[in-house]
């Protein structure tokens, strides 16, 4: 009876929420955020730089005060014991104003929030984590059983031929509550994360665009938009050829766009959020038509990102 | 802290909603216009469908121009809001959560592997006094 209903367990597992469910939605979300990030690194270097001006400028105004931290007289005589990673610079503010922050750094910051997040998200995925508790199981039995043999204690020993009887069933049981925790949770912080996902990335984009870090993207966008405002505008009387070509500017602005839109790091960057949509999606539903619909999504979002 | 500015982007969103909204009705009478005008026989209703038509596409442009307004906000925003966000904020608590999880999974593993090894050591201290 028990036996039954551990198997019926360890088949809901397989079934129904596992990890593995989602583990290719994991994967695009994850290498949509990694391989932006790495895309995006040397298009901010050289407003990094210009963030740390403006911050040296400011700090220089407010009159800042800049010193050494107290580890550092110990690690400049080579006194320290530890790695020496405290001797930092401390920068103390002394007005109440907000600093600026440059759009570069902000850029930066959230890349770095939705990294960690994929890296937490990933970890929480990893199978690993129920092979690691069954196999210390396994070792402790194993060492409790030896510790009984060397001792010749029976209880001990009877005690461990108990639990060896039972291992399978305590890897079944320890591997479902296992993998029930992780999607559990992994359920729950995805869930709540798909509204700031959605915003962080729409952040990045907004500060991307602000700092014209694809200026052939937003020429091609105004080319458009001119067109579209020609053709409704144009005066009833003018000739046939000329609307003509209206029409022709229209067409070709639009096609020009919507070849160049797929390689923008804008674009791109959305995909990020799109990724994680499918996730959420992925974790909501259990529709088997929707489960093919959005595999079948993900399939061009990584054949895109592949590109 | 995320910095307090007069306008949120909910409300941004809101107002991108509404400017969407009034496009999608924009083409529906627009569609609506042009099928009537095409299908007139009477000189006079076709030409009054015409006449909508103008107004139509006129408005049309009043409404792009408006879209592209919304986002002139939304770039605004976006300058004077870098600080640490809600949104990054709470990304930042799910990492925490996701992470205390897997630790304490590890957790239980560390320990089962310190029972091995306590009755490892155990085991051999015995068979050194046999």
């Amino acid at each position: 009876m028990r036996q039954a209903f551990v198997a019926a367990l360890a088949l809901s597992v397989l079934v129904g929420c596992t990890t593995a469910r989602v583990e290719p939605e994991i994967a695009v979300f994850a290498s949509a955020v990694r391989s932006n990030a790495d895309r995006i690194a040397p298009m901010l270097e050289a407003g990094l730089a210009a963030d740390r001006q403006l911050a040296l400028r400011e700090a220089a105004r407010a009159r800042d005060i800049w010193t050494f931290s107290d580890a550092c007289p110990d690690v400049l005589l080579a006194r320290n014991l530890d790695d020496g990673q405290n001797c930092i610079i401390e920068k103390l503010a002394v007005d109440g104003n907000p600093r600026s922050i440059g759009a570069a750094t902000a850029i930066k910051r959230r890349l770095g929030v939705l990294a960690d997040y994929v890296d937490a998200l990933a970890l929480l995925a990893d199978a690993g984590s129920e092979a690691a508790v069954t196999n210390a199981y396994a070792a402790a039995v194993g060492s409790l059983g030896s510790l009984g043999e060397a001792s010749g204690s029976d209880t001990l020993t009877e005690f461990v031929a108990g639990l060896e009887k039972n291992r399978e069933k305590a890897d079944a049981v320890v591997s479902f509550a296992i993998r029930t925790l992780r999607y559990n949770r992994l359920k729950s912080v995805v869930l709540k994360g798909d509204a700031s996902v959605a915003e962080v990335v729409r952040s990045i984009q907004t500060g991307m665009i602000n700092m014209n870090l694809d200026p052939e993207f937003s020429q091609l966008a105004a080319n458009l938009n001119a067109a579209n405002d020609a053709v409704l505008l144009a005066a009833p009387e003018i000739g046939d050829d000329e609307y003509r070509d209206l029409l022709v500017q229209l067409d070709a602005a639009h096609a020009q766009f919507m070849a160049y839109r797929q390689n923008s790091i804008y674009v791109q960057v959305g995909l990020i959020g799109s990724a994680h949509v499918s996730l959420a999606k992925a974790l909501r539903t259990q529709s088997t038509e929707d489960v093919i619909a959005y595999l079948e999504s993900l399939k061009s979002l990584a054949a895109k990102l592949e590109e | 802290m995320p910095v307090h500015s007069e306008i949120s982007l909910g409300q941004i969103q809101q107002l991108y909603n509404r400017v969407n909204d009034l496009l999608r009705k924009n083409m529906l009478a627009l569609k609506a216009s042009a099928s009537a005008a095409a299908q007139a026989t009477n000189g006079q209703v076709r030409q009054r469908h015409l006449d909508e038509l103008a107004a139509l596409k006129r408005s049309r442009v009043v409404i792009l121009h408006q879209h592209a307004a919304v986002s002139e906000l939304e770039f605004a925003y976006e300058m004077s809001n870098r600080g640490e966000s809600q949104a990054e904020l709470d990304l930042k608590a799910g990492v925490q959560s996701a992470n205390a999880l897997v630790k304490s999974i590890n957790n239980i593993a560390d320990t089962l592997n310190k029972v091995s090894e306590f009755a490892g050591i155990i085991a051999r201290l015995i068979s050194l006094f046999k």
